[in-house]
């Protein structure tokens, strides 16, 4: 067990950048995600804590001992694969005992800590079997039981549930949610999946192009994202994001435009928008074109267009409307977000203060407030 | 694709000869091995009365016995020599990263382009220079080199997964410990082609060991049986005796390996 | 908002120094690469300063700088005549027997399919035996006095010629033996080129209608012809170097250099004679030689060759 910590931690490839100065503490236990999209430096970042790639520039901090330089056998830290990499020409316990072995642990030793191991994970009865006799979900978890049986100072895990399918991933997300803490292991995750960041993580770092957009907890990146690219990321479907011109056409005011810093875009969520003559309690209201229903059963996704500007509704149930239709809508005006000009959230509680002043309807502060 | 019967008998018949033509000779020289002098020129491939008597000659007329052990001696070596240095070879170029990497190995694989009717002649002059003549050394380290087989092992490596690489690093296997842990056991197959077409390959010269051993007690199997021939010319019997022998190894080598040969080379697909 | 650090007891973060790259492969690599260089780089380049040389492998004699008299010389001799006509022969019979031949009987040997086995195994037999012992089998079988074939003849109430003492008969004799020596591993290969070609092409072919003549003309034929590039390739290279075996073997390039090549050329003047200047000479002749055979290969043939998608 022991915490983690990155001090401007920097790689380059080259001319190209990967991962720019990304300094962060994760504290013993804490389960860490790292999300973003393909190239953001995730990946990277976390070759980097496993001593697989080497840092350009920067400190790695593991407990007491400074690691970035150690190579990756003398960290202590075990890593799950995508392709799960388990050894083709060994059985399951002689893939999950293979670290042990290596170490000199006494054979008898390394029996029972493999057997301890796959019994947790649940795949006790395969351990004389060969990788290729094995199913995908069975694969992973044979990877993750060779991680646990070493009892290392952290886990990490590189996306390893990409390559199941989706019913799979959701029962495998939650064992491993359980698992970890269970063992109470500091772990650092990287997926590009960002249902699998919210769910699992004890707090999210969202990275875009090598550098750290914003960290938290996942609610509070959820509900104050820190600039456009992780409100446009993070949810799903992800937040609307429409330009300030269109405030009149949502209803807003117009003392938006020049109060305070300058607003650019709005951030309007997709839940927060429903059919007038459903929420009566929505104060802001709105009328917008329905191109496409997409009716999930528990709930619809409503395409609409507001003019020339896509955006997208979540209401709940089924409703009796279809593609053409003219929707009369209401909005929460709380749960809007707002972002300026180089795409930073704006933090003004005035502007959210004077926006629930101004409707006659009173306004649910949410609970987690500005 | 099927044929038309006319077409199919043809086929048949073709190779069916073919095949025969193949054999045939093959035969007669083994028959020829067992058979009595006054049998010699019988047109029956196989002995009436078999004897053993050809081999005894042989072994009289020249140290056979030496012939053989020097090229059981020499291949061996020379084959786990090749094996060794190719798959170390090959290895580096899988696994890591360097400055010169494409260079180089364009470096080693141009190495195969090069005939060896273009660098005897200074290698001669340096097993002078050394001294080397009549020695295994001569034999076996100027051909150490193997390009082919890194090159065969190369295709393999492409094939294999580089995460277990990193496996392997993060379970605490060094480089070195890795490639005997996780990368030789998964190369068994390419490792047995390549093992037999070395043996083959070394076992079966012919040019270089004329070139460079001299003295009886250091001639090859390949060679001996020349030298047979030099001091009996008429003792065909005896001569058979010797192409029978010297031929043994490399047709159990085969054998016990047939499979494996050949799906390798259609594996790695001729270009 | 990035998580703000307190420093766990160093300033700001330095750089890596040290090495960037690892020393170990270069450990790995360092045998291949040293016998590259000391077995196959140098001695090339030795080669071709040799070849400007005159000496006899002498050590007390030292070198003598001679320019391109080697190659004069060479070009003058009637050895050379002989050799270089001979290699041409070898080399230009050889396409026929080595290179076409086994293409109708790979073809064949791939529709059995695995009921080809046998055909298959039998045919890889001669490329198991070393051609010294190939030469020797054939120099029974030919033997003018009691050889197979001369009894055979014998029966049919013909005559069988002294074939190895032929000068006009000899490199033919030689020829068709090393046929016999690979005519079978080429078909294998060929073999092994059409196994490599995807089904669904032949297939796609049927479909359309195509008739056993037009597929393989259209299909087979074009996708075959990296293969037969390559075996066109080994069999000049084979031609020239392997033939060595049964020509030292059976006749020794005679008779009356009947049978010598370029390459059996090189070895009399530089192993027996011990003029290392005319046998380097020779060398980098047989080598432009190859280089010359190459360079028409690839304005020729290689336009021409397919690969699959």
């Amino acid at each position: 067990m022991a915490s983690i910590s990155f001090r401007g931690l920097a790689k380059h490839f080259g001319g190209v950048v990967a991962v720019k100065d990304f300094t962060l503490d994760v504290p013993d236990g804490e389960l860490l995600v790292l999300v973003g999209p393909s190239g953001c430096g995730k990946t990277t970042t976390l070759r980097m804590l496993a001593g697989l790639e080497a840092p350009t520039a920067g400190e790695i901090w593991l407990g007491e001992r400074e690691i970035a330089r150690l190579p990756a056998r003398e960290r202590n830290i075990a890593m799950v694969f995508q392709n799960y990499a388990l050894y083709p020409h060994m059985s399951v316990a002689e893939n999950v005992g293979f670290a042990l072995r290596l170490a000199g642990v006494k054979r008898d030793e390394v029996a029972r800590r493999v057997l301890k191991a796959a019994e947790m994970m649940g795949i006790g009865g395969l351990l004389e079997r060969r990788p290729r006799e094995l199913s995908g979900g069975q694969r992973q978890r044979v990877a993750v039981c060779r991680a646990i049986v070493r009892d290392p100072q952290a886990f990490l895990f590189d996306e390893p549930l990409s390559n199941l399918d989706a019913k799979l991933r959701m029962s495998a997300r939650a064992e491993i949610r359980r698992l970890q803490q269970r063992l109470g292991v500091t772990t650092v995750y990287v997926t590009h999946d960002q249902v699998e960041a919210m769910t699992l993580a004890d707090r999210m770092v969202v990275m875009h192009d090598g550098c750290i957009q914003q960290v938290g907890r996942p609610l509070d990146i959820y509900a104050r994202p820190a600039n456009t690219f992780v409100a446009g990321f993070i949810g799903s479907p992800p937040l609307n994001l429409l330009p300030v011109s269109l405030s009149a056409t949502l209803g807003l005011p117009q003392q938006l435009l020049t109060m305070g810093s300058e607003v650019a875009t709005i951030g309007v969520r997709p839940e927060s928008i429903s059919l007038r003559a459903s929420d009566l309690r929505r104060p802001l209201h709105l009328t917008a074109q329905l191109e496409l229903v997409e009716a999930l059963g528990a709930e619809s996704l409503l395409h609409l267009r507001l003019g020339e500007w896509p955006l997208l509704a979540r209401v709940p149930g089924t409703v009796s409307v279809s593609a053409g239709d003219t929707l009369a809508l209401a909005m929460d005006g709380s749960a809007l977000c707002f972002f300026g000009n180089d795409g930073q959230r704006i933090d003004d509680s005035d502007l959210q203060l004077s926006l629930a002043q101004t409707h006659n309807a009173s306004v649910v502060r949410p609970a987690t407030g500005n | 694709m099927t044929l038309g019967t006319p077409w199919r008998a043809v086929g048949h018949l073709v190779l069916v000869l073919l095949c025969l033509s193949m054999v045939v000779p093959l035969l007669v020289a083994l028959g020829m091995a067992f058979k009595p002098p006054n049998e010699v020129y019988s047109l029956v491939p196989w002995p009436q009365a078999p004897t053993l008597d050809n081999f005894r000659r042989l072994f009289e007329q020249v140290p056979f016995h030496l012939y053989l052990w020097n090229s059981v001696a020499t291949t061996a070596l020379r084959v786990g020599g090749q094996i060794v240095i190719a798959v170390l070879c090959a290895y580096a170029f899988a696994r890591w990263e360097f400055p010169g990497r494409e260079w180089l190995f364009g470096a080693v694989l141009g190495a195969m382009m090069v005939p060896h009717t273009l660098t005897m002649i200074p290698i001669y002059m340096m097993i002078a220079e050394l001294q080397w003549f009549d020695t295994w050394r001569a034999l076996v380290i100027p051909n150490l080199a193997m390009p082919f087989a890194v090159f065969l092992l190369r295709q393999h490596f492409r094939s294999f997964p580089r995460e277990l690489f990193d496996a392997a690093e993060m379970d605490g296997a060094g480089h070195w410990r890795a490639l005997w842990l996780v990368v030789l056991p998964n190369l068994k197959p390419v490792l047995s082609a390549l093992a037999i077409i070395l043996f083959i390959d070394c076992w079966n010269e012919y040019f270089w060991p004329l070139l460079v051993t001299d003295a009886p007690e250091s001639r090859t199997v390949q060679i001996g049986i020349r030298e047979f021939l030099e001091a009996d010319h008429n003792d065909f019997g005896g001569l058979m005796a010797g192409v029978t022998l010297a031929s043994l190894p490399a047709l159990a080598v085969f054998f016990v390996f047939q499979r494996k040969v050949m799906d390798t080379f259609v594996a790695s697909g001729i270009k | 908002m990035t998580a703000t650090a307190t420093p766990l007891g160093t300033a700001a973060p330095l750089p890596l120094r040290g090495r960037q790259w690892p020393l170990a492969p270069f450990l790995y690599l360092a045998p291949m690469i040293v016998l590259l260089a000391v077995f196959t780089y140098w001695p090339l380049l030795h080669t071709i300063y040799l070849s400007f040389v005159q000496w006899n492998m002498n050590p007390d004699q030292p070198m003598r700088w001679v320019g391109a008299a080697n190659y004069s010389g060479i070009f003058n001799s009637p050895l050379f005549d002989a050799a270089f006509r001979n290699t041409l022969i070898y080399i230009v019979a050889s396409i026929p027997l080595k290179v076409l031949l086994p293409i109708p009987i790979a073809i064949f040997v791939w529709t059995l399919a695995t009921r080809g086995q046998v055909y298959r195994a039998l045919l890889f037999l001669p490329t198991l035996f070393s051609f010294t012992v190939v030469a020797v089998v054939f120099l029974w079988l030919l033997n003018p006095i009691g050889g197979h074939f001369v009894q055979v003849a014998r029966l049919l109430g013909g005559q069988w010629p002294n074939v190895l003492t032929d000068p006009d008969l000899a490199i033919w004799t030689i020829l068709l033996i090393s046929t016999w020596k690979v005519i079978g591993f080429n078909t294998l290969l060929y073999v092994a080129g059409l196994a490599s070609i995807n089904r669904d092409y032949v297939e796609a072919m049927r479909l359309d209608g195509a008739s056993d003549w037009s597929l393989v003309r259209h299909l087979l034929w074009p996708l075959l012809t990296p293969t037969t590039l390559f075996v066109l390739i080994s069999t000049v290279i084979f031609a020239i170097q392997q033939v060595f075996t049964p020509i030292d073997i059976m006749t020794e390039g005679g008779p009356q250099n009947g049978t010598t090549n370029l390459f059996y050329m090189v070895y009399q003047y530089a192993f027996r004679t011990f003029n290392v200047g005319f046998g380097a000479a020779g060398t980098v002749i047989i080598f432009a030689f190859l280089l010359a055979i190459t360079l028409i290969k690839m304005r020729t043939l290689d336009r021409h060759v397919q690969y699959q998608q």
